[in-house]
């Protein structure tokens, strides 16, 4: 029986969830990935913010493949844009439902006996229509599709033999008959303080429309026309409740139908599918949020998970975080690939600063952390690790200003992530030793590099020292690259190359004009 | 209901924008022309500059638009005054705005309609003149649109209801049920005959101000909400006059614009005239007494014009001593292009010119503080924009293009870019002191050279005369002059 559209079986759905940012969000930048869906109002059309309980899914990685693996089948199944607008239109239409609910159940469960009043009766009609014909025509559309995930085949399964219930059948027969008789329905107020007359209408001619075709005729194209002030808007409940227990006199048959409907029917809603609506916005969201960024041509992909290190790899990934922020301009998001076949297990990044390695570490980490959400990652293609988590050393910008306590902070967070990683940790470790010398660093790195082999998980690490990058056989060198026209431009290629401390040093002078080159270019003026 | 003076089709004979509207308006220095068909009045500024910039693609709406030009020029104070009563609506508005009396919004809303409706008359009565001397359809038509629209009957019909929707103290409105069964759809109604009769017995509800403070809010709150979309429709219904006031000011506007401009330069004592203008395939050009309007109107005074007489050209090179008027001869050319294009009159005693598709500049900007792309780089990304959108048939206007690098390469680029315009249909104007560049169209009979002419005493004349180039410049004149009028000579150096 379906339960979910994040997990397979409700046991897993009841595991417990993180309920709050995961360490490595911030250094990874995942903070910013995620702050249009959770934190700003991106208008995705969807209601997963922080505080709602979607939250805490962007912040559990899944550790089991076969959770894994079913999210994966939905998503790659939701990029279908025919299948996601249909999805979408439902989401819309039952927004709020669950709130409007509640607060019927409470009007008409309360002491004060003119809560229970025709309004409240009205709204539960109004809810009831909406929400049996969201579900009519999601179940229809669904019907006709071939789908081929196990969670939305199991949705529609579930969808399909719900509205083909007697009592659904029955409750959508009578919504319309009684609603086709209130909208035949329209009378007159005269208002004359403090006093309010009711009768039917009687075809009395529309003032402000007289007036305003006599002036229609002035109207230039470009102006609007004219909009009602909204009238009838912001009553006091209380009197628009008795003002309609005076129209119930006046149409007495349809206002007691009106009653039995509601005796009927206010249990309308159910568990299984306003879950199903909370919680397909999780992919709707993601997908709403790299929209732009595919739009522009970029890639993403479903990766295969690995539970071990024998082969990992990403073709054309990208830092998410960069290219969302600059998703309006015009030029291309530069991407990388990684490989590690066994032995190979550390990714070792030199090269020209501001060459693009601090953002290729964060792509390291953020296309794992968001390959365990199940969602798709940025890249044409990859092998990812099934990690438990992902511990990160990123210099902070606040550690600037105790420059002296600054080893010491970065031996003690280094400690910190090797006393918590395990052989299924990511680690990522970026600049780290800055603040000592070059003697000191390089020895220290070695040492560090010398824990991270020993622990048999895949480690990513920036560091200016080039030794580090041809430690042993697990090492694997890449390069922040230039480009071979104008030295002083960055190309933003990480590549797997064996360090060349030269290259900067020559990357640097061409910077300001000293090259040959360039020497002789002005010397012969 | 419009009126047909800028355009015999209306809006829809709208030409586009020139593709770099912020370029023209400085290469060509057009601010202060506009600034003096303004005279003040924004809304003349922007429709003038609008129209400037929008140049109109055949003779024939050259012509219609001139026709009302002519009307206006032989009947201005006609026009002005019409001119007049449309562009009251921003006093008037600002008169009874929400702002201004906070306390009474329904009042004020029918206090403006009502100043509105006199605006109407006063526009009836202006062209109730037996004086008047139209002749172009367009303003025949605009007459005839007042005549037909504006009566008594109108008139008299409006004041019924404004009647009616006054009475707020006793109201009729009507409305369903909404989707929970709200009131919606409230509309003002008519009270229909023998109203009070009929509804003495009708179910009432009166709120109990003792008992219930909130029912007696509501019963007044459901008054004030009927007034106030009474108020709402007098709005609107003003709203509807104020538009209608606006596209009349908007048609108007450039005509007392031409009209500030003609008596301005009348009283300089410079030459206009109106234009011949060919079909776009001409290749023929002539004017006499060309000059820089916005110059005249600088100096406040007149001054020195240009004339030739040419066919088979497309393209002009200009070369020549500094400061020697190649600029000034670039901006009277591309000033008379777009006036003449907009219907008006040029700074000319004669002009002819083909209608151009559109007008590009490309001026050396020396102010351009934003080196972070290099001279060159930011002149070649300029010079790619306009490339992006000329179109054959459309005119380029070059100063001293590429000059921020040296002359060989300077030229080079420079000389493909005129021939690859000149060969597509461009039509291209080019002032530049690159020899290799002028040098290499020389014997090319569709190249029309011009020179910066220089006197003995090496004082400019500010003429430009047919000539070919030379290879000196003249930066030694102006180092010269420079230095003697600082009463510094050169030394001996």
């Amino acid at each position: 029986m379906f339960y979910s559209i994040l997990f397979p079986t409700r046991e897993q759905h009841q595991q417990p969830r993180s309920s709050s940012e995961p360490d490595c969000f911030a250094d990874l930048n995942l903070d910013q990935i995620f702050a249009p869906i959770l934190t700003e109002d991106k208008g995705f059309g969807v209601s997963v913010k922080k505080g709602s309980d979607l939250e805490s899914f962007f912040y559990t990685p899944l550790q089991d493949k076969d959770t894994i693996v079913y999210r994966q089948e939905v998503a790659r199944e939701l990029e279908d844009d025919g299948l996601r607008a249909l999805i979408m239109a439902f989401v819309h239409k039952i927004k709020g439902i669950e709130e409007i609910v509640g607060e019927i159940r409470n009007a008409i469960t309360s002491p004060l006996k003119w809560h229970d009043n025709f309004l409240v009766r009205g709204r539960l009609l109004e809810f009831t229509e909406k929400y049996s014909a969201a579900i009519t025509e999601l179940a229809e559309a669904l019907s006709g599709l071939r789908l081929r995930s196990a969670g939305l085949r199991g949705f529609a399964d579930y969808l399909a033999s719900y509205i083909k219930s007697e009592e659904f059948i029955e409750m959508c027969a009578h919504a319309r008959r009684l609603r086709e008789k209130l909208s035949s329905v329209e009378y007159c107020m005269n208002i004359k303080f403090p006093t309010i007359r009711i009768r039917r209408y009687e075809g009395q001619e529309d003032l402000g429309g007289a007036l305003l075709s006599a002036f229609s005729k002035f109207r230039q194209e470009d102006t609007e026309e004219y909009q009602s002030g909204g009238m009838s808007e912001s009553q006091d409940y209380r009197t628009e409740a008795t003002l309609l227990n005076m129209v119930a006199v006046v149409y007495e048959d349809i206002f007691a139908d009106l009653d039995s409907f509601f005796d009927k029917y206010s249990g309308f809603d159910n568990d299984t599918i306003l879950r199903f609506f909370r919680e397909v916005q999780f992919y709707l969201s993601w997908q709403a949020l790299i929209a732009p960024l595919k739009q522009k041509g970029l890639p993403f992909c479903y990766p295969a998970i690995c539970a071990d290190v024998s082969h990992l790899y990403s073709r054309d990934g990208f830092d998410m975080a960069l290219a969302y922020m600059n998703r309006h301009k015009a030029e291309p998001v530069v991407t990388n690939d990684f490989t590690l076949t066994a032995p190979e297990r550390i990714l070792v990044i030199t090269g020209p600063n501001q060459g693009g390695k601090t953002t290729f570490a964060r792509a390291f980490g953020q296309m794992h952390y968001l390959a365990a959400l199940g969602l798709c990652v940025p890249g044409r293609e990859a092998a990812l690790y099934l990690f438990d988590k992902i511990l990160t050393h990123f210099e902070r910008e606040e550690d600037l200003s105790t420059l002296s306590g600054k080893l010491q902070d970065d031996l003690i967070r280094l400690r910190d992530i090797m006393d918590k990683a395990t052989e299924r940790s990511i680690v990522i470790v970026n600049e780290i030793f800055g603040s000592t010398t070059f003697k000191d660093a390089s020895a220290l790195g070695r040492r560090m590099m010398k824990a991270l082999s020993k622990l048999e998980a895949p480690a990513l690490v920036v560091t200016f020292i080039d030794e580090l990058a041809v430690f042993g056989p697990e090492t694997v060198s890449m390069m922040s690259t230039v480009s071979e026209e104008d030295p002083a431009r960055r190309t933003f290629k990480i590549l797997r190359k064996p360090p060349d401390g030269l290259a900067y040093a020559m990357c640097l002078a061409t910077k300001h004009g000293l090259a040959y080159e360039q020497i002789s270019g002005r010397l012969a003026q | 209901m419009r009126a047909y003076l800028m355009f015999k089709e209306g809006a829809a004979g709208k030409p586009p924008l020139c593709a770099d509207p912020d370029a023209l308006m400085a290469d060509l220095e057009l601010r202060r022309i506009l600034t003096q068909m303004s005279a003040g009045d924004d809304t003349v500024y922007d429709v003038c500059k609008d129209a400037l910039l929008r140049p109109l693609q055949s003779v024939q709406a050259v012509e219609y638009r001139r026709e009302v030009l002519k009307d206006a020029l032989s009947n201005p104070d006609i026009v002005r005054r019409l001119y007049a009563i449309c562009a009251a609506v921003d006093r008037v508005k600002g008169r009874f705005s929400p702002t201004a009396r906070l306390a009474e919004p329904f009042k004020n809303a029918l206090e403006l309609l009502k100043t509105y409706l006199k605006m109407l008359r006063d526009l009836r009565a202006a062209v109730d003149n037996k004086l008047l001397n139209f002749k172009s359809e367009g303003f025949r038509k605009l007459v005839e649109l007042l005549e037909r629209e504006l009566t008594d009957d109108h008139f008299n019909t409006v004041s019924d209801y404004l009647k009616e929707i006054s009475n707020t103290d006793n109201i009729l409105v009507s409305a369903k049920l909404g989707s929970h069964l709200h009131s919606v759809d409230y509309t003002l109604r008519r009270k229909e005959k023998g109203f009070w009769m009929r509804w003495l017995s009708a179910a009432s509800f009166t709120a109990d101000s003792e008992r219930n403070p909130e029912e007696m809010a509501d019963i007044s709150n459901r008054q004030e909400r009927a007034v106030s979309e009474a108020s709402n429709i007098l709005k609107w219904s003003a709203l509807y006059l104020e538009s209608f006031f606006n596209m009349l000011r908007n048609e108007l506007a450039f005509f007392v614009g031409c009209l500030n401009l003609s008596e301005k330069i009348r009283g300089l004592g410079m030459p206009q005239c109106f234009p011949e203008l060919l079909p776009p395939d001409s290749r023929e050009r002539v004017w006499h007494g060309l000059y820089d309007v916005s110059l005249a109107l600088t100096i406040d005074g007149p001054v020195v014009g240009n004339d030739l007489e040419v066919s088979g050209k497309n393209l002009y090179i200009i070369t020549g001593a500094n400061q020697g008027g190649k600029s000034t001869f670039l901006r009277s050319m591309g000033q008379a292009q777009l006036m003449a294009q907009s219907g008006m009159f040029v700074g000319a005693e004669c002009f002819a010119a083909p209608v151009r598709r559109g007008l590009f500049t490309h001026f050396k900007r020396e102010e351009d503080r934003n080196m972070q792309t290099g001279r060159l780089e930011e002149e070649l990304s300029r010079m790619s924009a306009i490339v992006d959108k000329v179109a054959r048939g459309s005119m380029v206007m070059l100063n001293e293009s590429f000059s921020s690098t040296n002359e060989r390469e300077g030229s080079e680029i420079c000389r493909q870019v005129t021939k690859g315009l000149t060969d597509n249909g461009v039509e291209v104007f080019s002032v530049s002191h690159l020899y290799l560049y002028a040098a290499s169209f020389l014997g090319d009979d569709t190249t029309q050279f011009l020179r910066a002419q220089r006197r003995e005493d090496a004082a400019r004349t500010f003429k430009i005369l047919p000539g070919e180039p030379l290879e000196t410049a003249y930066g030694e004149d102006l180092y010269r002059q420079i230095f003697t009028q600082a009463g510094r000579p050169l030394g001996d150096d």
